[in-house]
């Protein structure tokens, strides 16, 4: 919600609120999340993000500006909802009748006839503009200003286009494939879910209920005779309308956050008396159906459980002082304070939601922090965990890697009713599958990750069946490039097998085309309880994460003979030093030596962080350091 | 074998996680576990999210039957502990939890969840104060402060946000001296308590909740989400194990 800091200004006496940055830190840390501040249209606006538990009091400049009032403890000099509003004069022009079993409640409307429809004065174009609202006119300029002014949606027609002399406003569930022209253009099929406004004689939509109003009744220039709407709508189905038809307003946003039924009455109130004073015309009054539910409830609450629960020592004064400030009325009996917020709050229900408010305005930070006492039971080791610990640390022991892969895939025994994509409308019901794709891709990298041979990956995680959820462990191992590939992949699984076996003390099954797979549940079930977590590794303190490169690499091997004295390290800085900061990596694969002479062989790994290496950039480095090699005494390139 | 491959590793998530445990088990809290996909009640009714809230909409939340969803949050196993146990109770899980959107660097269908909470006759917000300040300052290393800002979850009243910011010497620049957004707390609702079965009138007790990769992308400063659950060796493979 976008908040004009002028605005704001227009509640309190001239000079009495503080600057905005102070605004910002104490609504920060006693209400609301600041998204920003900036200028606009010469004025400071704050982007307060409210809590959806506060939305039906604080989605407005009067919310925010009665929470600065309670926080700073300043009175607000005008406030639009502390007089009682009164509906007069009443009127017969125009008929409301409303369907109980629709989602609106409480219906009030006023009649302004003779109103002149034309620019809004500056004043208001100003604030609209500065908190992100285009200037429509007058009339529209109007609801939208007690919109953002009180937090009341309302809503105004042209009187003229209703059927019959006497206008008839109704509402009723919308018809299945029921089709209404909203303002701004667009058309919407609607279902029987949704209410709409219609206009009783001639049974025609006028508006979604809640959401947004539309062409039919249109007020347009020439409008001279119009009915302001201000009512009450229920917040689930406005929020399930408008969802449903994917429209949200700044109106939809308030009736499902609950705004109070009280505050239809102030609405219609203030946008017909700002409708006279900007378009003139003649009010002919006000009429209402429905009616309000029950207001706020009283709550009892103590200060020693405040002090309990908020672990601060709450005194009675404290209480007090928060209670006015936030124009709670309350009575005290005993120690019990009874307390009832204004009706606008619709958050506060029960001892804990008053001590919240409280905790906030009393300051969450004057509360000092505390160590837990030592609790009076010693903690059980939690089975499940420990043995998957022993797990770990027997695989990562034997040097297999740990993944964590997603439990959504393309194909399982149990589906989403929901989805985000088609290959990932199942959970899994195997951890195999995923970690053979892995082994395929894994093996791509393998060079840069300068491996050349085996690479072994586990992964412990939930699997779903029909009826069951189980946790699996599954090893997947592939050898790759020699011969015997299979048997090779067998005889590292099965060794990792029979480790396992001997430290969980059971048998597992035989491994299957790269992996190994069980149920750690049903192991469980006969496996002796650990009396302490194992002392697994954690991840070494020096390590930090470093980006890589999403471009391809590319694998050059070297091989060279060199005098049998010259060791490794002079051949790899040769290397290493001519062969620009495009190597990856440098592994030697190869070593012997022979009739006084070694022959060193090296993976070469070159990658770029912006770029596709050719084949010409890595032949010109390979050449370079060939040229290098060759220029050393007694060295030769094989 | 070349020397990489006899190199180990250890997943970031893995090391998150046991550093957690072990410091929630020096304080006296127990390990807790729950199963991924949830009763309706577990995942909302027993923690206090309305029938109507939206959270329970098929845009956030996975379904998979019309009482069984995949839970959003490791908040139920909260649930389930409070409702198997009686009276003092203090327990950590670390488990996976799914959120039905779209993924891009800071947002993942798939996550996972530190979820701890501790009850008794006398176990306020002010616990939790220290508690999260022993946390940050084990796991992140340097001296921490902790502050309260106010927040909304169904499950806590009051609820707060809970912001860090670490200081010392051995504190990473990136994180230094700035105050880090970092997990939703509060008290547990009287609701929460009662669905458990626990006298909201003669227990208490604090809850947190927050998504263990977040706290690795600080540790470590990992930039992107979804490398967490890609398997990728060339992401796992710079976590070298400590011994």
């Amino acid at each position: 919600m976008k908040v004009s800091y002028e605005w704001l200004e227009t509640f309190f006496d001239a000079g009495t609120l503080p600057r905005v940055a102070e605004l910002e830190q104490l609504l920060t840390f006693h209400a609301f999340e600041i998204e920003n501040v900036e200028e606009v249209a010469g004025t400071s606006v704050i982007d307060v993000d409210v809590l959806p538990n506060r939305a039906a009091d604080s989605l407005s400049h009067r919310g925010v500006a009665r929470e600065i009032s309670a926080l700073l403890n300043i009175s607000m000099q005008h406030d639009p909802l502390k007089e009682e509003v009164n509906l007069t004069p009443e009127t017969d022009s125009i008929a409301i009748e409303l369907d109980t079993d629709a989602s609106c409640t409480y219906y009030n409307a006023a009649r302004i006839t003779g109103v002149a429809v034309g620019e809004s004065p500056q004043w208001l174009q100003k604030r609209l503009e500065a908190i992100g609202q285009k200037s429509i006119n007058n009339v529209v300029d109007a609801t939208n200003y007690v919109l953002f002014n009180i937090g009341q949606p309302t809503h105004v027609f042209d009187a003229t286009k209703f059927s019959g002399t006497t206008p008839s406003i109704g509402t009723r569930h919308a018809e299945r494939g029921e089709k209404i022209s909203l303002l701004g253009g667009t058309e919407v099929e609607l279902d029987e879910t949704m209410t709409v406004i219609i206009d009783r004689a001639s049974d025609t939509p006028l508006a979604v209920a809640g959401v947004k109003g539309g062409v039919h009744a249109e007020v347009v220039n020439e409008t001279t005779d119009i009915i302001i709407e201000s009512a009450t709508f229920d917040p689930v189905q406005t929020r399930k309308t408008s969802q449903a038809l994917k429209i949200r307003t700044d109106a939809s946003a308030r009736f499902e956050n609950n705004v109070a039924d009280e505050l239809a009455a102030y609405g219609v109130k203030a946008v017909t008396t700002l409708i006279l004073e900007l378009a003139g015309g003649q009010i002919q009054g006000y009429a209402s159906a429905g009616a309000t539910k029950p207001t706020n409830k009283e709550v009892g609450v103590t200060a020693s459980r405040a002090s309990k629960l908020l672990g601060a020592d709450i005194t009675d004064e404290i209480m007090e002082d928060i209670f006015k400030r936030l124009a709670f009325s309350y009575t005290k009996d005993g120690d019990v304070f009874n307390v009832t917020a204004p009706f606008e709050r619709r958050d506060i229900h029960i001892p804990e939601d008053i001590i919240e408010e409280i905790g906030r305005v009393y300051g969450y930070n004057k509360i000092e922090s505390q160590q837990l006492p030592p609790a009076q039971k010693t903690p059980r080791i939690n089975k499940k965990f420990a043995y998957a610990e022993l797990i770990r640390k027997t695989l990562i022991e034997s040097g297999v890697t740990e993944t964590f892969l997603y439990s959504l895939r393309d194909t399982g025994e149990v589906k989403l009713v929901n989805s985000l994509a088609s290959d990932k409308d199942h959970l899994r019901s195997n951890l195999k599958d995923g970690l053979r794709e892995l082994l395929d891709t894994s093996e791509k990298n393998m060079p840069l990750l300068g491996l050349y041979e085996t690479v072994s990956l586990f992964e412990i995680g939930n699997v779903f069946t029909n009826g069951a959820e189980e946790m699996h462990v599954c090893v997947a191992v592939r050898v790759t490039g020699k011969k015997k590939k299979d048997e090779r992949t067998l005889s590292a699984l099965v060794a990792i097998k029979e480790r396992l076996e001997e430290v969980l003390g059971t048998t597992l099954p035989e491994p299957v085309d790269e992996t190994l797979e069980w149920n750690l549940d049903t192991v469980l079930e006969t496996a002796p309880e650990l009396d302490a977590y194992p002392n697994v590794p954690t991840v070494a303190d020096a390590v930090s994460y470093k980006p890589f490169s999403q471009y391809p690499f590319m694998l050059r091997d070297i091989a060279v003979w060199v005098p049998e004295s010259t060791t490794e390290e002079s051949v790899r800085e040769v290397i290493e030093t001519h062969a620009s900061d495009l190597l990856q990596r440098c592994d030697m694969f190869d070593v012997f030596t022979k009739d006084g002479r070694t022959s060193y062989a090296f993976h070469l790994v070159f990658q770029s962080m912006d770029e596709t290496l050719t084949d010409e950039k890595v032949g010109v480095i390979m050449s370079g350091i060939e040229d290098e090699m060759s220029a050393q005494n007694g060295w030769e390139i094989r | 074998m070349t020397a990489k491959e006899k190199e180990h590793y250890i997943h970031p998530l893995t090391s998150a996680i046991r550093e957690i445990v072990s410091i929630f088990s020096e304080l006296d809290f127990e390990v807790a576990s729950g199963p991924e996909l949830e009763t309706e009640h577990y995942n909302f009714d027993a923690l206090n999210v309305a029938k109507d809230h939206p959270a329970r909409d098929m845009q956030d939340t996975f379904w998979v039957d019309d009482n069984h969803v995949l839970r959003t949050h490791d908040t139920s196993v909260t649930a389930r502990k409070l409702e198997e146990n009686n009276g003092e109770m203090r327990f950590v899980s670390c488990g996976k939890a799914y959120r039905n959107e779209a993924t891009d660097m800071t947002h993942e269908a798939q996550f996972y969840q530190v979820d701890a909470f501790a009850v008794g006759k006398d176990i306020t917000l002010a616990h939790l104060k220290g508690t999260l300040e022993t946390f940050f300052g084990k796991f992140l290393g340097g001296s921490v402060e902790v502050r309260f800002r106010p927040g909304f979850f169904p499950f806590v009243e009051p609820g707060v946000e809970v912001d860090m910011r670490l200081t010392g010497d051995t504190v990473p620049a990136r994180l230094k001296g700035k105050w880090i957004e970092i997990l939703g707390a509060g008290m547990l609702h009287p609701n929460v308590l009662k669905a458990g079965g626990i006298d909201p009138e003669e227990y208490q007790g604090w809850a947190f909740g927050g998504g263990i990769e977040r706290l690795c992308m600080l540790k470590w400063g990992i930039d992107d989400v979804r490398l967490f659950h890609s398997g990728d060796l060339r992401f796992i493979q710079q976590f070298k194990s400590s011994k």
